[in-house]
């Protein structure tokens, strides 16, 4: 796939957010709040507990008094409005203390086995302090004013899968419940939500005495959790190819079934009008200032506007329905348009496809070997099958090498700065496949094509790193972005909305090339309120009237 | 406190490419390392032992052979060349001189051993040790220190422990390897922390 359409992508009934509530709803999943010991500040901690058919999990707050001037999404941040863990299982006391003492430091703090996850969170001030001045005054707050910022506070990083001492991916990926991919993420998040409710009711109780109201159940259900996603999150779809192919193989597979249909009855027709039309009340809803997000944008309500007419004249008696409406999409709608229809042709058809769901994480342990009886010709192939395109690029050209995608050493944030500007190359991550890909194909015409390439490895160590993914990607044809990641005009906000679609995100608003500001669970059932009938189709919002 | 296992591997990864190797190779020392812990061996410790006794250089290559300064073979370059011919018809060397941590070899023998169905026997002045695809044995102490190393191909079964899912090594051991890994960090400049990561997330943005 190439960027601009992974940067098209939107989420679907596969996302890991659906698939979570699916399984909860399923499972009657119990909640409870354990506690809530919070002072008037704003201060203290809560925990929130979600039993599972076999086991608990329990995400720890702690809340903070944070002033303003500290607040900051960066990874340089120090300190946060809150900062949670999900801790597998209950928490004794001692667990608390000891949390106490390491979460709200985040990356500068350790976890044990125990935490799944160690994610913080900043309020939005402006929408925080409006929603606490109404409650406490015994008023609603603005229905537009919560609608255009969307949550009340955002997460700015969810760290998993043995970051700082939490456990390992592998300890836990044989549980059901969290086999499917950042199911411990998402399940974070959810619960998060739910503190974050409570804490502002909190806070305007705190002031309001008995003058105070609940925030008003259909206010807070429209609310989500936002998120500030940067630089962190680019390199995991290059340095993860095997789990990328899988999510979009997951997502082609569904979609293949879906256009093989020969016919759709009138009740998956009239799912898909329903979900179609309550998406197109979302697209009214979304704003962004980004000046390519507004293009995307304006031209998304244009395809909708477009398949809005289609489909109110179009026949779906006709032979393969589906199949006719994406083919005509193909021509007639954007990339943005396209992949909203995708996700919308899904919907009726969760019965025979979420079991996808099952196939989109990656299994494997360790690093794969290197074949190294593999010959140099079988080598140039593979690397001509999946960058081929790249020999076309000039890579001479300042252009096509302008960026180096490196570590700072200030809290190790990761950033993308100028080859030529900045004295940087030295710390180039290897990030750049499509580049080593040519350099390395040049190098490997100059050897007798039978010569196992295990021969070249060992005079030419610098091939090692492209030769493993060329050959971990023979079973992972999805798995490499089609585009130079180093180009003067690569935007690393198409790499995270990719990855941001797969977890269920909406609302993507760029703030720069290179960070994102969107909305999780806006629109879901609280835990206490989730059903079956409500787990799966909170994503769409209310049609309108 | 123990460190999970991802982040040993990333961190001996970082450690390896701070010292030197080319990321394709410093990705075989973080899974070499990632392997010896699963396997309840102090990897972390072998490669922080490893990288300070090399005195921080990167091997060279002349006549064939992988040397580093002191001019033993480095065993992650003499490693990755039996794995990487694991598949090949001919036999591996079987017989090297001065191998410096030769428990670094043993994950690549691991990999040789699973390919080819086999035992590999390994000895050294401080002893033998045993690995197959799925397990391996070995006397205390055995693979730190630098010396001929010989290797053989047996039958011989070897017990499969429980994968440890933890690596425990002493805090001495993380802030050596981090040192090295340190060096794969850009330093923190004014203008690297405006122009890098592009925020608009300070306060002033936040206030949104």
């Amino acid at each position: 796939m190439r960027l601009s359409r992974l940067g098209s992508l939107h989420q679907c009934r596969l996302s890991f957010m659906r698939v979570l509530l699916r399984r909860m709803a399923r499972e009657n999943w119990r909640f409870e709040r354990r506690a809530f010991d919070i002072d008037e500040a704003g201060v203290g901690h809560a925990i929130y507990t979600a039993h599972g058919p076999e086991r608990s999990y329990s995400l720890v707050a702690f809340a903070h008094d944070l002033p303003d001037e500290l607040r900051s999404d960066r990874v340089i941040a120090e300190a946060w409005d809150a900062t949670f863990t999900l801790f597998d299982g209950i928490p004794t006391q001692a667990d608390i203390e000891r949390l106490a003492q390491n979460v709200p430091l985040q990356e500068a703090g350790r976890v044990s086995e125990r935490e799944l996850c160690l994610s913080r969170a900043n309020r939005s001030a402006r929408l925080w302090k409006h929603v606490v001045e109404a409650l406490a005054s015994g008023q609603q707050p603005d229905a537009a004013v919560l609608r255009e910022v969307g949550y009340l506070m955002r997460t700015t990083a969810v760290y998993g899968s043995g970051k700082f001492g939490a456990a390992d991916r592998e300890t836990y990926a044989d549980r059901p419940e969290l086999s499917g991919p950042f199911q411990a993420e998402m399940m974070s998040v959810y619960l998060t939500r739910w503190f974050v409710c409570d804490l502002v009711e909190h806070m305007a109780a705190c002031i309001g005495g008995t003058q105070v109201v609940g925030l008003d159940p259909e206010m807070a259900a429209g609310l989500g959790i936002g998120n500030s996603t940067g630089l962190g999150m680019a390199p995991f779809l290059v340095n993860h190819p095997v789990l990328l192919n899988n999510w979009i193989a997951a997502r082609e597979e569904a979609l293949r079934c879906v256009r093989a249909m020969p016919q759709a009855s009138a009740a998956e027709i009239a799912l898909f009008r329903d979900r179609f039309s309550r998406a197109q009340s979302g697209i009214a809803q979304w704003t962004t200032r980004h000046e390519v997000q507004l293009r995307k944008l304006t031209e998304l309500r244009a395809d909708c506007q477009r398949l809005a007419a289609h489909v109110a004249t179009v026949s779906f008696q006709e032979a393969y329905p589906w199949d006719r409406l994406y083919e005509w999409a193909a021509t007639e709608m954007s990339e943005e348009g396209q992949e909203l229809l995708v996700s919308l042709m899904l919907e009726p058809y969760g019965a025979l496809l979420d079991r996808l769901a099952d196939e989109m994480s990656e299994n494997a342990e360790g690093l794969a070997p290197i074949a190294g009886e593999v010959t140099v010709a079988q080598t140039i192939q593979q690397l001509e099958s999946v960058f081929g395109w790249a020999k076309a690029c000039d890579w001479q050209t300042p252009e096509a090498r302008a960026r180096v995608w490196y570590v700072s050493e200030e809290k190790l944030e990761p950033r993308l700065g100028e080859r030529f500007e900045e004295p940087v190359e030295d710390y180039e991550q290897p990030l750049a496949p499509a580049r080593d890909a040519v350099v390395a194909m040049a190098a490997l015409e100059g050897w007798p094509p039978e010569t196992p390439i295990a021969e070249i490895l060992t005079q030419s160590p610098e091939h090692r790193h492209i030769v493993r993914r060329i050959q971990t990607l023979a079973s992972a044809p999805y798995g490499e972005i089609r585009d130079n990641t180093i180009a003067q005009d690569m935007m690393p906000i198409d790499m995270l909305r990719a990855k941001l679609s797969f977890f269920g995100a909406t609302r993507f608003d760029p703030r720069s090339d290179r960070w994102v500001r969107i909305c999780m669970f806006a629109g879901a059932p609280y835990p206490a309120d989730l059903t079956a009938q409500n787990a799966d189709d909170w994503v769409f919002c209310e049609a309108a009237t | 406190m123990s460190r999970s296992l991802n982040e040993v591997s990333a961190l001996a990864k970082k450690a390896a490419r701070g010292a030197g190797y080319s990321w394709g190779m410093a990705e075989e020392a973080g899974w070499a390392v990632w392997w010896l812990c699963r396997q309840g061996i102090d990897g972390a410790g072998f490669l922080a032992a490893f990288l300070r006794d090399e005195a921080h250089t990167a091997p060279v290559y002349e006549a064939g052979q992988w040397r580093l300064a002191s001019g033993a073979l480095c065993p992650i370059y003499a490693g990755v060349a039996l794995s990487d011919g694991a598949g090949l018809p001919d036999v591996p060397a079987e017989r090297f001189g001065k191998v410096a941590c030769p428990a670094l070899l043993l994950p690549f023998l691991s990999t040789l051993a699973k390919v080819r169905s086999t035992t590999v026997e390994v000895k050294t002045a401080g002893g033998e040790a045993m690995v197959t695809g799925a397990a391996v044995q070995l006397a205390p102490e055995w693979g730190k220190r630098c010396g001929p190393v010989e290797l053989s191909f047996s039958n011989v079964a070897v017990p499969i422990k429980t994968h440890n899912s933890r690596a425990h090594s002493p805090e001495s051991t993380w802030k050596e390897l981090e040192e090295f890994a340190a060096k794969t960090y850009a330093p923190a400049t004014e203008a690297s922390r405006q122009k890098g990561a592009g925020a608009d997330g300070d306060a002033g943005a936040s206030k949104a």
